[in-house]
This record gives structure tokens, C-alpha cells and sequence, in this order.
């Protein structure tokens, strides 16, 4: 096994025995806390405190600075001592004041000089106190806000002992909210507090006289308390926090081991993956392979969730179901987070899957060896139903995605979507780009089998036709048996069709190219592309497909009597509100009137309703003492307390003792035989349930309880008293559906409801006898109104009650849902004859095709995001791979080409948005400007006083009424100051809530009656939620200021900020459209123009590899033709010269040949002529001595010449002919050991022998081999004069096997080395001078490479380099 | 403990008065529901989910203290639930009060758990809806 290998499997048994400690711990840990929870809980509750107290204290010195820092400024002394306003209020500007601080300056007489945020309301002694000298901090309650203030005395500026003014400056600790939502999200200290140190600290404060602390005991109990000083060591108030308990202490055990060990779990699954895919590589089937590589992602999926990796570790909000959570594969799709890690394991797997079928592509192999056609053909139709699966498997898991989701996916309001639509958009693209790359791999598979189906020429010829056709055949059969798909005709055709394209685009480049990468920008690109084309298409088909069930949920939740609902709701809120102890406690302290029907509403559920509803408590003398309610316009509190006034009270029925069996009144009323007061008209209602009185009041639509607030201590006793009574109203219309924007505003969520899962917003309409009496768009409904007759009728016939029907209204197609409310057959119908009868319509565009474009491009508009962000990585890896950057010629024109195009564009769509916000931005102003106009222009008949004028306070009240009357008449937004505090407003709910301040904006006041500005408008937040406030001064007739008005478009921003995506969404779109195309087109024209270019360069290279015959076709008739023509030119004319040296070099070397061959065969003639002769001559003389031996000596001679006549024959033979060689994989060492033996005889010669076991195999014939090496080594034997050695190398070098003969011998010269290969160069006196030359041509046959190197007098080493098998 | 819890669902008859009814039909549905809120009752004493999944609709509304409130699909509720009943242990619950008409139906109860230390109680209001010849889960909502 190979060491990485050792060391990994080390690591995993190191990280097992790590998860063993960890568990032991922690046990030992969780056991030990009973005997040392004493020393624990001191500990850890010592460490809270002081991290609460140090983080208060440090609070309070940062506002202790500001406040000496301000008070000491020359500027701020100077204009407090001379009461300069104007002056002081552009003092404070100066300081440039954090938003969470406020500040007030008081002068001597303790009038209030300049302020900036949001009001202190200073007690009067606060004040004294504060210019007696001393510098001291209090805990204070204003609203819902505490604060901590920092009381500064400001010194006279003549004369600095004596002060001359009070500065206030003031932070929130907490809020008392207890709605939470975008706009009422707590803020202060104490956030800061929950969120550093996951602490929740509760305020008491010190009665600011007395110094007392009212600690509720509700609160005390179970909470550990901190005592707080002020800067004066005054105890100022007390923070309680929880207790740190033992559940808490082994939770956090719990926690940390969990977190640890998940952590652990990640770095062995990775471990086990990394091992386990090793071993993949080992298998032959790749089938198996990817089955297997399945299977492991399935094991490891299933690991991490049960060791709750990564939620374990981010416990956020993103793990939680509330904004994704689908019961499918048991539990890896309960969350949003689970699922995205689910996605990333599928595109894991997707990518494997495509790796492997890119290989098999590669490899040229077929993946399945089958022979016969028609299994053949079986096997392809598996692949295409495989296919078809996950096409469904695709939809199914959008469909999921949309509909197990509560993010609002179609949001209108932002372009950039928020983190919980983020994270649900980049699962639909990962998952679409997983879904792609598998589908993809599928049918590269399904080509690659057509391909290799050579011989059924039906197959190969009509792929095109079969493909569809068997995907159309499976789907008909999949609609037959298991019901219709999940994915809609078209979008699967445009599929099937772009991954038909796709795929062949990628298997003919596999195929035809050898270097083809799988993992380029060019593949990504387009499959996002693809992504962008059919995820928004699936979506919104989804949507449609669900819009006729979501329709028909609202048309029924509409119809539903929500009567009983609503008096089962009050009851019960009432009766919990009537157990809060902070309202019995409160209800009889004047100073704490203004919120404490707020604080009552927003402690029940009423914010989680679409209803309008009101709380009003009043005293015993049923006089009103506070009041909240949501819409004044629509219930209004006077009518409410009048009618209970005159229906209860007036009548004494709230003086029945109560029955305190509750059950038996809930009997009574279930029964349906409560007591019904008769009443001026039938509908409307009063019944007792419980201690509530219940009122209906049809005329105005509400239905209101009333329950009396009893002191807690004597309930059920025979002293039991009231001190007061609470009113709760509830109306409950249509409208509310629609999510009027105060509801919105006040509702405690702000994730959907069902309209918000539609494309497009339904419209709405109630018929009631005949008559609209609601509709969100009434030009609308009066043509449903036109044939309402006809369908009542056709309605009541009908045993649902309800239809749908497809209407055309002004060249538009909606399609409408109609039911039939208060008569539903079925449902065991009490109320047949109730006689109210009411048609509720719900009307929705058919085919709104300007919203799915807008959404189309806004899902562009995501993806191109996440494409950029990928190409900046994948354009670092890739330079940060490269040494040196290298642009070639054809980025460079596509570089150039897209910066020429685009700067343009960027510039066009930079100004259109400016222009578009700008112009937005004038309109709205406008229509404040105007709105407030026509308020100034309506109330210009009030009396007010002027700020100069001295007035009474029963003369504001009267005004107070008059501006209230006149603003009601209109249907906007208002609110009046006179001086600095509010007035009247047509906004109750926003200052009784205490979203905003009653006090005037510190701006505002300051530019209207300082600056003297005839309108100012401003920016000003609520949460989350930015809008646009206008204030304009109000003049009465002596044209002196006497008030100032304000309008905002609060309730309008949503719809304005939804009007500003859409149109920004269009123009950034579309130019995003046209920069895709730029793009596209841009690399069409850059590879146009370079592609002869580089075809020129690889004909070129081909040229200077020795291809002669080279050619370019020409396309264009231009310059770059031109230059193709010459190149053309140049290659023929270099293939006519090359050919005439050639032959010319031939002529040479037959000539040299023939030369040598002649003097090669001359050589034996001449001494077989002279022997003959002289044997002639001696018979001829008849010498008879020594005749026979001579005879002898010349037959000798003779066929010793034959001999050499015949090896120079065999010599050249061998050189020119062409043996047949064998080519094998071969070890060289046994060769070489073989042909050393043969030589070992001559004793004179030391063989050496260093043969490399590991040297490697190399591809060659066995006996070129032997006769090659035999070759060398015969050479160097000869070249040793007398004894030497020969020393015999091999070794392993790069991707060769070396050979290294070395001798002793005397060496060669540089000029016989130069012509050692040459043929007939030999410098021994017998060789023919072919051996080594036939030995090069063996090598260079074999691919192998041979080299001499060699000194005089010191020996001569061969190397031969073979290529490793 | 859970036998006991159980059986508490049942002994407690005070929230639910048993009444004659005009037909039969009514009777029996009546019985319906009220079935299907101590089958809810035993779902919460056991934290076993399968006695509360059978009667979601496909959007429940929920209100649960841990969640933010809001109409969610019938996958989403059931897993908010369990975590809900992981993340507050049952000791007890028990209907107080309730209210049943023509199409709805409510009661509300306590739900006393273990968290920390010792056990506090939450509000549980569930409301009923008559639909497709069924009680169905229109809200629950727990704080």
C-alpha cells in the first residue's frame, strides 16, 4: 500500500480515538456536575454578571464623554447662555451625532432650547437637579423605550460657576416590544448585550425621587439580579438575568462535544471518500464505478446528518424548517441548509458521472459489451427512461423547493434577493446544473452506443427520429400508469432537445479532438446558460399549475363564516388580557395611559391576524383612558364605546355576576341558546359568553367584547371589584385579505401568505345582493357584475356552490373563481335561510406575460451574479496555474471587441437607472408637495394660534378636534405639529405604538422655522423601512407660522420600492440580454477572424515538421486570403525544390554505393585473378613441384574471396532490406545478461555489470536487440588493445530506460565520431562499415535514441535511450 | 409518563360537554372533531407527531414561540413541530376550554414542559376547520 495511503488511514483511527475521548469527556463531564454544579454556578453566573455590568458601565462612560465633550464646547455654552436656538441647533450639528444617541439642552428656566432624536421628557427635578451642578445618570421610561440619560450642566459662558443651561443625552437600553418584525426590532445596549453575549438582561429602573426599584416578581424569580450606578455611585436601577441553570450548563456540554465531533465527522468522511475513490479508480466497470461512488455519497450524506454536520456547527436560521423543510429521504431535505448540502452531493455526483462518461468517450471503448442490435437497442431505451426519470425527479424536486418553502420566491420589492431567496435560488441553479451534467452524461452514453451499433445502419442514420421518439413513447406510458409528469410538454421538448444538442456537440469534440477538456468555461457557460432557459420556466409553470388550488383555498377561507372565529378570538384575548397583572398595576398610573393599549395588543395574537381590530380600556366610570387601534378610519373607537356604552352598560349587563363555571356558559352558547338581547335590528347581536359580554354591529361591520378588569388578589371573592374594563373590537372584511398596509405593518411576521405564492395578484370582489360592495379593481369588477345574474342562478344550481369560468374584459383573458358564501350544502348547513347572500370573485390574469418576463430577468439577473463571482475564481486558478500570463491573439480580439461593446452599454445603463431613480424620486416629491399643498389649502378655516400667541390648552384640544375632522375627510397621510409636538395625525397607530416619536424631527423643525424653508422633505427609517417625509410650515391667516404639516409616504414605499424593481429589473435585464448576446456574437467574430490565423500556424508548424504537403483553404478573398493564397504558393514550391533534392541525393548515394560496391568486389578479384594466373602459368610450365600445394593455396584463396564477396553481398543486403520485426514488451537486462555470456569466454576482458532490476520494460524485438547490443559490445571488445573492461548500465530515467556500455579503450576522434552512422565508414582493415548504421536505423525503428561520447586515450561510452513500455 | 399523560387526555371531559344533537349526521361529526382534538392532545402528551400529521391540511398556519408565525406547508409544520416538542419536553397537556361551530371548532389547553429548571406552561390554541367531509388543522398556535 502506498504511504499517503498508511498515513490516512492513520488519521481516521486518530480521529475515532479523538470522537472516543471527546464522548468520554463530555460524560465525565455531564456526570461530575452534580458534585461540582456549587462551584459551577458561582463561576459561570460571576462571569455573566460582570460581562453585563463591564458592557453597562462602558455604555455609560462612552455617554458621559459625548455629554462633557458638548456641554464643554465654547459654541454650545455661548448660544445656551444667550438662548440662541437657531445657533444651537447648528452647533449640535456639528458633532455629527451617532443615530442611537439623543440629546436635549434646557436652559436656566428649563425651557427647551435644541434636541436631535427621539424625546427624554425630563421630570422637572431631573432638570433642577441637573443645573444645580451636578453630573449624574438615570434609568428612565419614556413609551416603550427605557433609557439611560446623562444629566450635564452647561457653565455660563461669561461666567463659568454658574450654569446656564442642562444637557441631556440619552441612549435606549431596551424596548418593550414584544412584536417582532422588520419594523419593530428591539435596539440599545441590550441588543448589543443578547448578541455578544447570548445574555437576556431585563431593565428595572430606580424611581428617579425616590430611588426605589419596582422589581416585577414574575421577572425576579429564577433571574439573577446586578445592581447599577450611576456616574454619581447612585443606585440607578437593576438588570435581572437568567439563571444559569443545570440544563443550561449540560446543554452547553452538549453543544460543544456535538460541535467538535461534527467537525471531527467531516474530516473522516473526507478521509474515507479520498480512500474509497482510490480504490473506485481499481475497478474496470465504470458502471460499477459510478454506482459504487453513489452509494458513498448516500453513506456519507446519511453520516453527517446523523453526527448533524454542518447544522451542528451553524445553528442558524438557515437549519431551521421555517423556510424550507420537505419529509423526503429522511431528513437531508429538512431544512434549507441540509438541502443545499444535499445539492452539492448530487452535483458531486453529477460530476463524477459525467468524468466517467467522458472517459469511456475518450477511451473509444464501449461501455456495455453488447453485440447483439436489439439489446442494443434495449439497452438505449433504459438510458432514455433513466433519463426521463430525472427530468421528472428535476421537477418534482423544483416543485418542492416552491412549494415546502416559505420564502417569498417571486419577491417584487428588492433586486437583490435577501439571504433566505438567495439560498433557495442557488440550490434551483446548483440542483438544474447537477440535473444537466447527469443528463448530459445519459445521453453522450446513448450516443456513444449509437455509434458503436455500426452495423444497424437504422439506428445510426435515424438517431435523431428514434431518440424523441422513444422519450415520447415513455412518457405516454408513464402517464398511463403513474399519472401525469411533473414537468410540462414544452419545457421537457426544449429540454430533450438542448441536451440532444448539447451532447453532440461534446461527443463530436471527444471524439474527433484528443485533447478535448470536459472541464472548461466554454461547457459551464452553457449549461448555465441552459440553467437561465429552463429553471425560471419550471418554476413558474409550477406556479401556474398550483395557482387553481391555491385560488380556490382563498376563495374558500373568504366564503368561511369567520363569525365564530372572531368571537372565539375575543373572547379568549380577552380574557388572557385580563390576567396580565402590568394592566391592573398600570391602569390606575396616569403616566403610563399613552401605551398600555398598545402594549395589550401587541401582548395577544391580534398581530397575527388579517384583521382590523382595537383595544380600548377604560376607567369605571367607562370613560376612555387608552385606546390603540389599527385603522381608525374603519372602526372607529367614539362608535365603538357608544354603541357598548348604550348595548351594556347603559343596560346593566355587565353588572350580572358572573358565572364562574366558565364551562357552563361555553355549553350555553355552543347550544345556540345564549341569551340574545333584542336589539333595534335582528343582525345585530349582544351575548353573554364567559365574563365577556360579545356586541355584533352589522351597520358598521365589527364585532366588539368587553371584560372587566378585576383586582387579582380578590378574584372570586366576595370584595371582588373592577378597576377598569377593556374593549376589544374586530372587524373583519374582505379588503384584509389583500393585506391593507397598516395590518402589514403590525403584523408580527413578514413571511407569505397565500397571495404572495401567485405570480400575479388576484383581483377581488364582493357581490352582496347583486351590488359590489368590495373589489380591488373596480373597473374589473363591473364586468363580472354584467352577467352576475345568469351565474347566481347557474350557483345555486350548482351543489358546490362554486365554479370557475374564463372571461375576456378589455382584450384581456383572466380566468375567475366564484363562490357562492353563507349556503353550502354538504356541510351540514345551518343558515340556509339566513338570507344574506354573497358572491366572492377572485380574478386572475391568464397569461401575464410582462410578470414572468420579470421574473425571468430577475433570475437572470441572480445567476449572472453567481456566474461572475465563478469566473473571478475560475480566472485566478487559472492565472495563478500559469507562470507567465499569456494572452493569445484571440482573447485579445475578444478582450478588445467586449470592452468596445460593453463600455457603451454600462454607461447607458448607469444613467437609465440614475435617471429612473432620479425621476422617481421628482415624482414622489411632487406628490407630497402637492398633497401637502391641498392639506395647508383645507385647513386653512382652523383657528390655530400662533407660536407667539398666547392660547390655552382647552383652545389646542379644540383645534386638535377641528384639524382631526378635516383630516379625516381625506384619504392621506397626515400628521400636524404645533411647535414641536404632534397635534393631530391621521396615524394614531404609528405614535401610540411608539414607531415614531410624537416630537417633531429635530430637522425638520430646524430648516421650517429657523431656515425659514417653505418645504423640507427627508428620509426617515421605521426597522427596516426607509421612506420619505415632507413637512411644509402652515400659516395661518395673519400669514404667522402656527404649526407645521407633515405627510409621509410610509404606506406607499412598498408599493413604490416594487414599482422601482420592476421598471430597474427591465432596463437591467434587457441590457443584460443584449450584453449575452454581445458576448455571443463578440466570440463568433474574434474566432472568425482568428481562425485562419491559427490554422495558418498549425500548417506552418506542420511544414517544419516535414509535411509537405500542406494546404489552407482559402475562405475570405481579403488580406488574411491573400496571405493563405501565398503560404499555399510557398508550400507547393518548397515540395518541387524538396523533391528535386531528393532525387538528387539519391542519384549521390547509388552513385557512392556503386562505387563502393565495385571497389568492394574488385578488391578479392584482383589477387583470384593473379592466383588463377599463376596457377595457369605453373601447369603451363608444367611445374610439378609444389603444384599441389599451390593448387591448394589458391582454391583457398579463392573461396576465401568468395567468402568476402558473399558477406559484402549479405552485408548490403541486410542494409537495405526491411526484416518483418516482432514487437514485444521486453525486459532489456535478461538480453543484455545473455550477450555478456557469450563474450565472458575472452578472458582479457572484465565485464562490469550494473543492471537496474527496476530500470522498466521497453517495446522492441527481441532479436534486433541482441543483434544491436551484440553490435556495440563486438566493437568495443575490438577497440580494446590487450586486457580492459566493459562496464554494462541500466537505469530508469524520466520516461526512458537507459543503456550504458562503457570501455576502456583507446578512445575515438572527433572527426571519426561525426561519421560513425554513416554506411561503409569503418576504421577497421575487415569491417564493411555498415554495423553501426544498421544499428541506428534498428534504434530509430525501435524509437530509441543512441549517442557516443568518447576521449582519446580514456575509453568510449554508449547510451541507448528506449521509450518505457 | 406517557401513559399517564394519555391517559389524563381522556379523563379530563371538562372541555368537552357532550351534547344531543338534532341527527345523527351532526353527532358523528361532532365526534369527528372531537377525536381529532384529542388525538391532537395525545400527539402533544407523547410528542408523537403521527397523531397530529393526520389532520394537516396542505398550509397550516402555525404560531409556535420558537418560529416565526405564518402559513407553512404540511412538511414544514410536522418538522417545526417535532422540533418544537425536542426543544420543549412534555410533561403534560391538557385542553382548558372549548368552542365548537357548523365549520369550526377551537380549544385551547396548557402545555407544561421541562426546560431549566423546573416547568413553566405554554398557551396552545388549536382551531379546527370542517373541510372535505373531514376536521382539518386550520391553526395551532403555542406560546
Amino acid at each position: 500500500m502506498n504511504k499517503q495511503y498508511r498515513i490516512l488511514i492513520l488519521i481516521s483511527i486518530f480521529i475515532l480515538c479523538w470522537i472516543g475521548i471527546i464522548k468520554f469527556i463530555s460524560y465525565y463531564f455531564k456526570t461530575n456536575v452534580d458534585n461540582e454544579w456549587n462551584e459551577v454556578y458561582r463561576e459561570q453566573t460571576g462571569q455573566q454578571k460582570k460581562l453585563v455590568t463591564d458592557f453597562f458601565n462602558a455604555s455609560q462612560q462612552e455617554l458621559l464623554n459625548l455629554s462633557k465633550n458638548i456641554s464643554e464646547n465654547l459654541n454650545i455654552k455661548n448660544h445656551t447662555s444667550k438662548n440662541e436656538i437657531k445657533k444651537l441647533f447648528e452647533d449640535i450639528e456639528t458633532f455629527h451625532l451617532n443615530e442611537k444617541y439623543n440629546l436635549e439642552i434646557y436652559n436656566k428656566y428649563f425651557e427647551q432650547l435644541a434636541f436631535n432624536g427621539r424625546r427624554i421628557d425630563p421630570e422637572y427635578n431631573l432638570l433642577q437637579k441637573g443645573l444645580s451642578g451636578n453630573t449624574f445618570s438615570v434609568i428612565k421610561e419614556t413609551g416603550f423605550n427605557t433609557y439611560l440619560v446623562v444629566v450635564t450642566p452647561v457653565n455660563d459662558f461669561e461666567n463659568g460657576s454658574v450654569n446656564s443651561g442642562i444637557l441631556l443625552i440619552s441612549e435606549i437600553i431596551d424596548s418593550k416590544y414584544r412584536l417582532k418584525n422588520t419594523f419593530f426590532s428591539s435596539t440599545g445596549i441590550f441588543k448589543e448585550m443578547r448578541e455578544k453575549f447570548n445574555i437576556n438582561p431585563a431593565i428595572f429602573p430606580a424611581n428617579i425621587i425616590t430611588g426605589k426599584i419596582q422589581t416585577d416578581t414574575l421577572l425576579t424569580e429564577g433571574n439573577e439580579q446586578i445592581d447599577l450606578y450611576g456616574i454619581d455611585s447612585r443606585l440607578i436601577g437593576k438588570i435581572t438575568i437568567p439563571s444559569y441553570n443545570r440544563e443550561q450548563h449540560l446543554q452547553k456540554i452538549s453543544v460543544l462535544e456535538n460541535r467538535i465531533e461534527s467537525v471531527l465527522v467531516f474530516f473522516l468522511s473526507v478521509i474515507v471518500a479520498i480512500v474509497f475513490i482510490v480504490v473506485l479508480k481499481l475497478l474496470k466497470t465504470r458502471f460499477l464505478r459510478v454506482i459504487l461512488f453513489f452509494l458513498l455519497l448516500v453513506l456519507i450524506r446519511y453520516f453527517w446528518l446523523q453526527f448533524d454536520f454542518p447544522a451542528g456547527i451553524y445553528a442558524g436560521e438557515l437549519f431551521s424548517p421555517s423556510y424550507f423543510a420537505s419529509l423526503f429521504g429522511y431528513g437531508i431535505m429538512k431544512s434549507a441548509g441540509e438541502l443545499f448540502v444535499t445539492s452539492f452531493f448530487f452535483l458531486a455526483f453529477a460530476v463524477y458521472a459525467s468524468v466517467q462518461c467522458f472517459q469511456i468517450l475518450n477511451a473509444r471503448t464501449d461501455t456495455i459489451n453488447i453485440k447483439n442490435s436489439f439489446l442494443r437497442l434495449l439497452n438505449i431505451i433504459f438510458l432514455l427512461l433513466l433519463l426521463y426519470l430525472l427530468i421528472d425527479l428535476y421537477g418534482i424536486t423544483l416543485k418542492s423547493i416552491i412549494f415546502d418553502s416559505n420564502v417569498r420566491f417571486f419577491d417584487r420589492t428588492k433586486i437583490i434577493p435577501d439571504f433566505a431567496l438567495f439560498t433557495i435560488q442557488l440550490i434551483v441553479l446548483i440542483i438544474s446544473f447537477s440535473f444537466y451534467a447527469l443528463s448530459c452524461s445519459i445521453m453522450l452514453i446513448v450516443l456513444n452506443q449509437l455509434r458503436i451499433s455500426v452495423k444497424n445502419v437504422f439506428l445510426r442514420k435515424y438517431w435523431f427520429v428514434i431518440i424523441p421518439a422513444i422519450i415520447i413513447l415513455i412518457n405516454y406510458l408513464y402517464e398511463l400508469l403513474l399519472g401525469s409528469s411533473e414537468v410540462n410538454y414544452v419545457i421537457k421538448i426544449i429540454i430533450v432537445l438542448l441536451l440532444i444538442l448539447y451532447s453532440l456537440y461534446v461527443f463530436k469534440n471527444a471524439v474527433a479532438r484528443k485533447k478535448y477538456v470536459l472541464f472548461s468555461l466554454r461547457n459551464f457557460s452553457i449549461i448555465i446558460l441552459f440553467c437561465i432557459i429552463t429553471a425560471p420556466a419550471v418554476l413558474l409553470d409550477k406556479i401556474k399549475s398550483l395557482e387553481t388550488r391555491y385560488i380556490e383555498l382563498i376563495g374558500n377561507e373568504l366564503s368561511d363564516d369567520d363569525e365564530d372565529k372572531i368571537i372565539f378570538k375575543i373572547t379568549n384575548e380577552l380574557n388572557n388580557m385580563s390576567n396580565i397583572r402590568y394592566l391592573e398595576n398600570n391602569i390606575r398610573d396616569r403616566s403610563k395611559y399613552a401605551n398600555l393599549a398598545f402594549y395589550l395588543w401587541s401582548e395577544s395574537k391580534l398581530d397575527a391576524e388579517d384583521y382590523n381590530s382595537a383595544v380600548i380600556i377604560l376607567d369605571t366610570n367607562f370613560k376612555i383612558i387608552s385606546d390603540f387601534n389599527l385603522d381608525a378610519q374603519r372602526i372607529i373607537t367614539d362608535s365603538i364605546v357608544y354603541y357598548i356604552k348604550k348595548n351594556v352598560i347603559d343596560r346593566k349587563l355587565i353588572l350580572n355576576i358572573p358565572d364562574w363555571e366558565s364551562d357552563t356558559a361555553v355549553m350555553e352558547y355552543e347550544d345556540t341558546d345564549t341569551v340574545f338581547y333584542d336589539e333595534e335590528k335582528e343582525e345585530n347581536l349582544t351575548v353573554k359568553y364567559d365574563k365577556t359580554i360579545i356586541v355584533k354591529n352589522s351597520a358598521e361591520n365589527y364585532i366588539a367584547g368587553l371584560i372587566p378588569v378585576e383586582i387579582a388578589d380578590l378574584k372570586n371573592t366576595q370584595f371582588a371589584s373592577n378597576v377598569g374594563y377593556i374593549i376589544l373590537a374586530i372587524n373583519s372584511e374582505i379588503k384584509n385579505v389583500n393585506l391593507q398596509p397598516t395590518v402589514k405593518m403590525f403584523r408580527s411576521y413578514s413571511r407569505d401568505n397565500i397571495l404572495n405564492k401567485l405570480i400575479s395578484k388576484p383581483i377581488i370582489t364582493e357581490f352582496k345582493s347583486g351590488e359590489i360592495i368590495y373589489s380591488s379593481d373596480v373597473e374589473l369588477s363591473k364586468n363580472i357584475e354584467k352577467t352576475l345574474d345568469y351565474l347566481r342562478q347557474f350557483l345555486k344550481d350548482k351543489s358546490e356552490k362554486k365554479t370557475w369560468r374564463f372571461d375576456n374584459f378589455n382584450n384581456e383573458k383572466y380566468r375567475t373563481f366564484y363562490v357562492l358564501k353563507g349556503n353550502i350544502i354538504g356541510y351540514y348547513d345551518y343558515n340556509e335561510n339566513d338570507g344574506e347572500e354573497k358572491i366572492i370573485a377572485i380574478s386572475l390574469k391568464r397569461e401575464d406575460i410582462s410578470e414572468m418576463v420579470f421574473y425571468y430577468l430577475k433570475f437572470i439577473l441572480f445567476v449572472l451574479l453567481i456566474y461572475v463571482v465563478f469566473y473571478i475564481i475560475f480566472s485566478l486558478i487559472y492565472i495563478r496555474k500559469l507562470k507567465e500570463v499569456k494572452i493569445n491573439f484571440r482573447e485579445k480580439l475578444f478582450i478588445s471587441f467586449f470592452i468596445v461593446s460593453i463600455i457603451p452599454i454600462i454607461i447607458l445603463a448607469v444613467y437609465t437607472r440614475s435617471y429612473i431613480t432620479g425621476k422617481n424620486e421628482l415624482n414622489l416629491r411632487n406628490q407630497l408637495v402637492s398633497d401637502l399643498n391641498s392639506t395647508s389649502e383645507m385647513l386653512k378655516d382652523v383657528k390655530i394660534p400662533s407660536y407667539t400667541g398666547k392660547y390655552s390648552d382647552s383652545v389646542l384640544i379644540l383645534q386638535r378636534d377641528a384639524v382631526k375632522r378635516n383630516f379625516f375627510s381625506i384619504d392621506k397621510n397626515y400628521n400636524f405639529y404645533f411647535k414641536t409636538r404632534l397635534l393631530a395625525t391621521t396615524n394614531d397607530e404609528l405614535y401610540k405604538s411608539d414607531l415614531l416619536d410624537t416630537r417633531i424631527e429635530s430637522d425638520a423643525y430646524f430648516n421650517i422655522v429657523y431656515l425659514k424653508k417653505d418645504l423640507y422633505l427627508k428620509t426617515q427609517n421605521i426597522g427596516g423601512l426607509s421612506y420619505l417625509v415632507g413637512y411644509k410650515p402652515f400659516k395661518n391667516k395673519s400669514n404667522t407660522l402656527s404649526g407645521i404639516i407633515s405627510s409621509q409616504l410610509l404606506y406607499k414605499q412598498n408599493e413604490i420600492n416594487e414599482e422601482l424593481t420592476e421598471t430597474l429589473t427591465f432596463i437591467l435585464g434587457t441590457y443584460l440580454i443584449v450584453v449575452i448576446i454581445l458576448l455571443m456574437i463578440v466570440s463568433y467574430l474574434s474566432v472568425r477572424i482568428s481562425r485562419p490565423l491559427l490554422e495558418l500556424k498549425h500548417a506552418t508548424d506542420k511544414l517544419s515538421g516535414g509535411q509537405m504537403d500542406v494546404q489552407i483553404k482559402s475562405r475570405s478573398k481579403d488580406e488574411i486570403g491573400y496571405l493563405i493564397d501565398s503560404f499555399n504558393k510557398m508550400t507547393r514550391e518548397l515540395k518541387k525544390s524538396r523533391e528535386k533534392i531528393k532525387k538528387a541525393e539519391r542519384d549521390a548515394v547509388w552513385r557512392d554505393i556503386a562505387r563502393r560496391v565495385a571497389h568492394e568486389i574488385r578488391n578479392p578479384l584482383t589477387p583470384m585473378r593473379l592466383s588463377i594466373q599463376h596457377l595457369y602459368s605453373m601447369y603451363k610450365e608444367k611445374k610439378t613441384e609444389n603444384f599441389e600445394e599451390t593448387l591448394t593455396k589458391t582454391k583457398d584463396l579463392i573461396v576465401n574471396e568468395i567468402d568476402k564477396l558473399d558477406r559484402i553481398a549479405s552485408e548490403f543486403y541486410k542494409y537495405a532490406s526491411m526484416p518483418k520485426r516482432n514487437y514485444e514488451t521486453l525486459n532489456i537486462n535478461p538480453i543484455l545478461e545473455d550477450i555478456i555470456s557469450l563474450y565472458e569466454v575472452d578472458k582479457r576482458i572484465e565485464f562490469r555489470r550494473n543492471l537496474n532490476p527496476d530500470a522498466g520494460n521497453i517495446l522492441g524485438d527481441r532479436e534486433e536487440l541482441n543483434r544491436i547490443f551484440q553490435n556495440i559490445i563486438k566493437n568495443s571488445i575490438q577497440a580494446i588493445r590487450g586486457s580492459g573492461y566493459i562496464e554494462i548500465i541500466t537505469y530508469n530515467m524520466d520516461n526512458y530506460v537507459c543503456v550504458e556500455i562503457i570501455d576502456n579503450g583507446p578512445g575515438m576522434e572527433k572527426e571519426i565520431m561525426e561519421k560513425l552512422f554513416e554506411p561503409n565508414f569503418s576504421t577497421k582493415t575487415k569491417g564493411t562499415g555498415l554495423g553501426l548504421a544498421i544499428t541506428k536505423k534498428a534504434l530509430d525503428d525501435m524509437k530509441a535514441e543512441i549517442s557516443y561520447t568518447s576521449e582519446v586515450n580514456k575509453g568510449t561510452k554508449v547510451t541507448v535511450k528506449f521509450l518505457k513500455s | 409518563m406517557y401513559s399517564y399523560a394519555c391517559n389524563n387526555v381522556f379523563s379530563q371531559d371538562k372541555w368537552w360537554k357532550e351534547q344531543k344533537y338534532k341527527s345523527e349526521n351532526i353527532a358523528e361529526k361532532f365526534a369527528q372533531c372531537k377525536k381529532t382534538f384529542t388525538d391532537v392532545s395525545i400527539g402533544l402528551n407523547r410528542a408523537n407527531i403521527n397523531f397530529i400529521n393526520l389532520y394537516f391540511d396542505t398550509e397550516v398556519y402555525l404560531n409556535i414561540i420558537t418560529n416565526e408565525k405564518g402559513y407553512y406547508s404540511s412538511n414544514q409544520a410536522e418538522l417545526m413541530l417535532i422540533d418544537f416538542m425536542e426543544y420543549f419536553r412534555v410533561i403534560s397537556f391538557n385542553y382548558t376550554r372549548s368552542h365548537r361551530k357548523n365549520m369550526y371548532a377551537f380549544a385551547t389547553g396548557k402545555y407544561v414542559y421541562n426546560r431549566g429548571s423546573g416547568s413553566r406552561f405554554l398557551d396552545v390554541t388549536v382551531s379546527l376547520k370542517y373541510r372535505y367531509d373531514k376536521w382539518l388543522i386550520d391553526q395551532i398556535s403555542i406560546n
